[in-house]
Order: C-alpha cells, then sequence, then structure tokens
C-alpha cells in the first residue's frame, strides 16, 4: 500500500501525534509493569502474614521458619514468572533473574548483619522490611508512583511497630504489614 | 525507510499501536486492558481494532477463560515494522529532514 504525506501534516501536528505516542507509551508500561508486579505482592503479603504470625508462635524457630518460608517464596515467584511466560508466549529470563535476586538478598543481608550485628530479632526484621520498602521506592521512580506508596507504607508501619507496638510487634508486621502487601496487590491489579 | 501512513496516523488508531509496541513480541493484550490504557469505549475501540486487523497490523483472537468470553489482541511483525517507519516519518518531519 502507498502511503503519502496528506497535505495538511505539518511540523505541530507530527510533534502532537509523537507526545500522543510518547504518553500512550509511558501509561501502557506503567499499567504493564503493575500488572505484572501485583501477583508478587499478593505470594509475599502472604508469606509475610505466615512468617510473623508463626514466629509469634513459636519464637525459637523463627529462623527456620523464615528460611523455609523465603525458599517457598522464591520458589513461587519462579514459578508465577515461569506460568506468566507461558500464558503471554513472551521469551524471557524473569526465572533465573528471581533466583538471582533472591540469592543476592540473602547474601546481603547475611553479610550485613556479620557487620552490624543486630542483638534482636526485631532489628533484623525491621531492616530488611526497610531495605525491600527502599527498593519499592526506589523501582518507583522509573515504574510508577504505586511503587513509592506502598514502599513508604511498609517502611512507616515497620519503624511504628518498631518503636510503638514493640511488644505487638510480630503480629502487627504479619497483619498490618502482610495485609498492606497484599492490599498493593490488589491495587496494583485493579488499575 | 520513513512512510507516512494514514491508517494508523488516526488518533485512536495511533494510541493503539503505541500501547501494543510496548509489550514484548508475541505478547497477548487483552481487549478490557487496552481499553483502560487507551481510555475508548468499547465499540469505538472493537471497529479500529477490526480495521488494523483488515491491514494485517494486529491479530485479534477470541477464546475462553473458563465459561467467560475473552478476546486478546497482537502486534504483528508487519504492525510493528509500519510503526515504527511512521514514527521514523514523523521525527523526520519535526526535524526538517524529509
Amino acid at each position: 500500500m502507498e502511503h503519502q504525506t496528506p497535505p495538511s501534516l505539518n511540523r505541530e501536528e507530527a510533534r502532537q501525534a509523537l507526545d500522543t505516542i510518547a504518553a500512550t507509551a509511558q501509561r501502557s508500561t506503567t499499567l504493564y509493569r503493575y500488572h505484572q508486579a501485583s501477583p508478587y505482592f499478593f505470594l509475599w503479603g502472604v508469606v509475610w502474614v505466615l512468617g510473623y504470625g508463626l514466629s509469634d508462635l513459636w519464637p525459637t524457630l523463627a529462623g527456620w521458619t523464615w528460611l523455609l518460608l523465603d525458599a517457598v517464596g522464591i520458589g513461587m515467584s519462579i514459578w508465577i514468572a515461569k506460568s506468566g511466560r507461558a500464558q503471554s508466549g513472551a521469551g524471557s529470563a524473569m526465572a533465573w533473574r528471581i533466583a538471582g535476586l533472591g540469592f543476592s538478598l540473602f547474601v546481603y543481608f547475611a553479610a550485613t548483619f556479620a557487620v552490624m550485628a543486630p542483638t534482636s530479632g526485631k532489628q533484623v526484621s525491621t531492616f530488611i522490611t526497610l531495605t525491600v520498602a527502599l527498593a519499592y521506592v526506589l523501582v518507583g521512580l522509573w515504574a510508577g508512583l504505586r511503587w513509592i506508596v506502598a514502599g513508604v507504607a511498609v517502611a512507616a508501619l515497620a519503624l511504628f511497630a518498631y518503636f510503638y507496638v514493640p511488644a505487638y510487634f510480630n503480629t502487627w508486621m504479619g497483619f498490618v504489614g502482610g495485609g498492606v502487601l497484599v492490599l498493593t496487590g490488589f491495587w496494583l491489579r485493579r488499575v | 525507510m520513513a512512510e507516512f501512513n494514514d491508517l494508523i496516523h488516526q488518533p485512536v488508531r495511533l494510541k493503539i499501536m503505541a500501547t501494543l509496541n510496548t509489550f514484548p513480541n508475541g505478547e497477548l493484550v487483552e481487549f478490557v486492558r487496552l481499553r483502560e490504557i487507551i481510555q475508548a469505549t468499547e465499540g469505538n475501540l472493537g471497529a479500529h481494532l477490526a480495521t488494523l486487523e483488515k491491514a494485517a497490523y494486529i491479530e485479534v483472537l477470541k477464546d475462553f477463560l473458563g465459561k467467560k468470553p475473552r478476546t486478546r489482541v497482537q502486534m504483528t511483525p508487519n504492525g510493528r515494522k509500519a510503526f515504527r517507519q511512521h514514527v521514523q516519518h514523523l521525527t523526520n518531519l519535526l526535524s526538517g529532514d524529509r
């Protein structure tokens, strides 16, 4: 098919069309990322509820509980990435990236705690939570405002629990912090 | 080669192509999600999708998810190429290099 430039198309109209393309692509990319991230927020919200809930019930087994739940969480994240890839038909190395992310975080936190030597489980939990919240905020600077809102909310809830309700830290972090992650998952999916 | 494409240049179709172009090759986009991004009515979007499908720029796949009917859309390699050429033409026009 032969296409010709219509006589009426000038530089201003070309600029407007390019602006429309850029704005639409930006909106599409943001919503696509929200949609892709949503199941991970659900999953890790449930991991938080279980992890903190079980840590409250059996504090002496908290370390092993979290190790097991994190392994399950990473395994399920890889499964979500693979099933998303199968549904869309798009090629992706997402599964390996998630495994690499999990391993990197494990090494990072182990090294940090070896250097800083925290004296309580609450310090460990709060530091990990603040690091995750920071990651959400940083991702949000590129990927969209809702990531930033989730990061700030999770950080604020963790700090509130650490300083103001230390006696109910695990319960608060499990049901309020985990609940925020699950609700964020719904919020990202609805958009 | 940069080429003006009057079929793609229509505002709603331009948005459809700009949206589909952001998805990876072979990724299917649900009609309802596309409608949210484009912010067009169902009938309007459906008519423009039919025009783009007729030009072989997109593929429309209809199936069922459980008992619910589902319509999904993806850009064809031909569509991606035509869109790229159209954007290049607009860019050249803007920079005065036609």
